[in-house]
């Protein structure tokens, strides 16, 4: 799966743009880039789109169905549906964004140590990490949440720590297959050192696998974070998040099936999108598909 | 907005009168059915890990309890009673006199009681010497010795007498001998004649016949029982009882929708209710005033919260009535005493004057005056106790906004929240009362140097002299005033905590039940009287 970048390999920026248009040629990768973009249109531009404060109660219009003043409805305290989704997922997608950062950075770093290195720093590294592995993501991120309480920062936090594991297993095992090649040895004999090895051959090399399990992690990130405002220890109120929407609209899914549809649709289309970008980057990636 | 509103207050709290009047309409023409006969199965969402009334203050042991047991005064029920309303009424005790220095009881004992039938008991009379036995084992190692912390000795000069001598007056001293866990036990209860952990003897309604972890607790009639109606028919009416021990909340709403559940108990919201009432149109909608409400908490070494001005402000800017339509659906409004104990708390019009009256103009006003007029933000914490009271949080956050107060809501789990309170570790604090079935019990916890839950360290020798002054007035009319005095002083000099809205309680019943009548004790001491109609 990894290509190896080499002397004769295209430089980065004209790979890059090798990339986005192979993932445009590819008619599920485009149509999941352009939905994508449609999202992060309307999350970015929310304060311009969106007609009311999110957070504004309108007492006068409580639980009203959707029209063209309130297009979504509003909920059980008269706040806009409409508005509340916006920047709900504002909020989804700076919790993805962020946790997909820092985890490429932490996760990526640890897993390059870890696989180049070898010997007893693999040894302990690989026995956190398991130790890790052995909880379910989603509990080990409720758990932190509940124990950090319930904030964005914390709720950043806790989706990191639980993806953590995942990024540092994959990129140690590619990291072990560069390891082997023998420009790595050549760049040893000439003395560059670990540091200088790992950022201009290890890097490079991994980003294509790295890139993947982003787009894969940034929906999981999306779903677990409404899973923990759905559970109570996420987003806190009266901000707007898509799980807490979701877990406050149930009371009144018979009522006012608004409140869960609008979320949920939001929910749903992020997390495909961002899911079918993934698959089509591996496709794309994959230098057995070429 | 307000007169819509409070239209619609006042319709929503007379809800429960109406559909008890309509239950008796409905009633009257069968009046001469024999209403005796027939089973009735409740829900309580608890086993009984035992059945030692000293042991525990476990709801699920005390409902249990309720069906078998009594008490020296028990709880009077009725359509006129509220649901907090302790009326005394003669429970093994047929009478009792109080001492002009009040440091006296004597009760009299009936004459009828009898134990239940079962060994080594065996049916023998009721003495005074079981219920001294009693008293002495609760007060040397009962969880209810503090409700007798007031009594001295108990004595008992016959068989059918009891003495208790008090070393301080206790005017809430019936009230605590009819608390939910003052059942009386016989003497052979104490002598290691039998467990009380596994064997219930007492001389209730009904005989606990089988009592299954997991399955049901079963009760059949109690025929040697003394309780009468008001005709003089024989109670209690039902042949016999089932208590179904449903922990999950869907699998008891399934079962009461099939009709396997007769009487509801337990915590149900308003959407729930409407789910019942869609599958069930004849159910009856009995609603009560929760028992507790909730708070907030203002810390005075907060700065702005040290001005008496600013938790003025506060007060006004809360629309309280429109909180409690539209976030819980109904109930009442908060008092410094809450609604539910409707003898003692302050009349519904002048809460309402109080506590349901915004006026955000005065708000800012007061806060200008107190020197804040641009407004101020505060860290706003706020305890975790489900999405209905987080709401109520929000409705509170955006009122303050109108008078340019900031609330920043920091959500915290209830227990952390109760020690950030105990620390005083918090600016503002959103939580929810601990349920009181006596105004004292509010008075002396909230208001007392020290006591558990002065979150705000109110030390005022003036409100201290007057709480300490009702605990002593015997005559009922003067600690009511008493008692409403101590609030109107709260209101105008403390204002802390504000006290904000009292939930709906919901009680559904199947159409065919008759007679019942919820209350805030445990033990559920209207079920002799319930019937099941033809």
């Amino acid at each position: 799966m990894t290509t190896i970048l080499q002397e004769n390999a295209p430089r980065r920026g004209s790979r890059t743009l090798a990339i986005f248009k192979a993932l445009l040629s590819d008619p599920i990768g485009c149509t999941a880039l352009v939905i994508l973009t449609l999202v992060l249109a309307l999350a970015i531009f929310a304060p311009i789109i969106a007609q009311f404060d999110p957070l504004v109660q309108n007492r006068r219009a409580i639980l009203q169905p959707p029209s063209l003043v309130h297009w979504f409805g509003t909920d059980d305290i008269g706040r806009d549906v409409f508005s509340r989704v916006l920047y709900g997922t504002q909020i989804s997608l700076l919790v993805g964004l962020m946790v997909v950062i820092i985890t490429m950075v932490i996760g990526g770093l640890i897993g390059m140590i870890s696989g180049y290195f070898g010997g007893w720093v693999d040894m302990i590294i690989q026995r956190i990490v398991e130790a890790l592995d052995t909880l379910p993501s989603l509990v080990l991120s409720l758990f932190i949440a509940a124990m950090l309480g319930p904030s964005v920062r914390n709720v950043i936090i806790a989706v990191t720590l639980a993806q953590i594991p995942r990024f540092v297993r994959v990129v140690r095992s590619e990291t072990m297959k560069i390891r082997g090649h023998d420009f790595i040895s050549a760049s040893r004999v000439i003395g560059a050192s670990p540091l200088r090895i790992m950022l201009t051959h290890g890097v490079p090399n991994l980003m294509p696998t790295m890139l993947v399990l982003g787009s894969l992690a940034f929906g999981i990130a999306i779903m677990t974070e409404a899973a923990l405002s759905f559970l109570g220890v996420g987003t806190p109120p009266p901000n707007p998040s898509l799980g807490t929407m979701l877990s406050q609209g149930t009371r009144f899914i018979g009522q006012a099936p608004w409140l869960i549809v609008f979320p949920g649709l939001m929910l749903t289309i992020s997390v495909l999108a961002l899911n079918l970008i993934g698959d089509a980057l591996r496709d794309v990636l994959d230098p057995r598909n070429r | 907005m307000l007169k819509g509103l409070l239209a619609r207050h006042r319709f929503v709290t007379a809800l429960p009168a109406l559909a008890i009047a309509a239950a008796m309409v409905v009633a009257a023409p069968a009046m001469a059915q024999d209403k005796h006969g027939g089973k009735v199965v409740i829900n309580v969402h608890a086993d009984a890990p035992n059945f030692d009334p000293l042991a525990s203050t476990e709801f699920g042991v005390h409902s249990r309890l309720g069906l078998a047991m009594n008490r020296l005064v028990e709880w009077k029920t009725g359509p006129d009673i509220g649901y907090g309303q302790f009326v005394p009424k003669p429970g093994l005790a047929e009478s009792w006199e109080i001492s002009e220095d009040g440091l006296t009881y004597t009760f009299k004992l009936r004459p009828d009681a009898v134990w239940q039938d079962i060994a080594p008991v065996s049916g023998r009379p009721v003495t005074s010497a079981d219920v001294v036995a009693t008293y002495e084992a609760m007060k040397e190692s009962g969880v209810q010795k503090g409700l007798l912390a007031a009594v001295d000795t108990i004595t008992a000069p016959d068989d059918q007498t009891v003495v208790l001598t008090l070393n301080r007056r206790n005017v809430v001293l019936l009230q605590n001998l009819a608390h939910q866990n003052m059942w009386i036990l016989p003497t052979e209860a104490f002598d290691g004649s039998y467990d009380r952990n596994t064997t219930v003897i007492g001389t209730g309604p009904w005989i606990l016949e089988a009592d299954e972890v997991g399955v049901a607790t079963r009760y059949v009639r109690n025929e040697a029982y003394f309780g009468k109606d008001e005709n003089g028919e024989q109670l209690p009416y039902l042949d016999e009882v089932e208590i179904l021990p449903i922990k999950d909340l869907n699998a008891r709403i399934m079962a009461f929708r099939s009709g396997q559940v007769d009487i509801w108990f337990g915590p149900l919201n308003m959407t729930q209710m409407q789910g019942l009432q869609q599958a069930l149109p004849d159910l009856q909608d009995v609603q009560t005033v929760a028992n507790t409400q909730s708070e907030l908490y203002l810390n005075p070494s907060f700065e702005p919260f040290a001005n008496l001005q600013v938790r003025q402000a506060l007060n006004l800017a809360i629309d309280r009535l429109g909180l409690g339509e539209v976030v819980r659906g109904g109930g009442g409004i908060g008092g410094v005493v809450g609604p539910a104990l409707n003898a003692q708390t302050l009349p519904e019009e002048e809460r309402i004057a109080l506590y349901g009256t915004p006026d955000h103009e005065k708000a800012k006003a007061l806060l200008a005056e107190a020197g804040y007029p641009d407004g101020f933000s505060f860290e706003f914490t706020v305890l975790n106790y489900g999405e209905e009271f987080v709401r109520e949080a929000e409705w509170i956050q955006q009122d303050l906004a109108e008078i340019g107060v900031t609330a920043e809501i920091k959500m915290v789990d209830t227990v952390a929240g109760q020690a950030l309170g105990k620390e005083g570790d918090y600016q503002a604090m959103f939580l929810m009362m601990s349920p009181f079935a006596e105004a004292d019990e509010y008075f002396t916890s909230h208001y007392l140097p020290g006591a558990v839950r002065n979150y705000t360290g109110i030390d005022d020798p003036t409100l201290t002299a007057m709480i300490e002054e009702q605990q002593g007035i015997m005559d009922v009319a003067a600690r009511q005033e008493k008692i409403w005095e101590i609030q109107r002083y709260v209101y105008e000099n403390v204002q802390n905590p504000l006290p904000i809205w009292a939930a709906v309680l919901l009680h559904p019943a199947q159409a065919d039940i008759r007679g019942w009548h919820p209350m805030i004790t445990q033990g559920f001491p209207s079920l002799p009287e319930v019937w099941v109609e033809e």
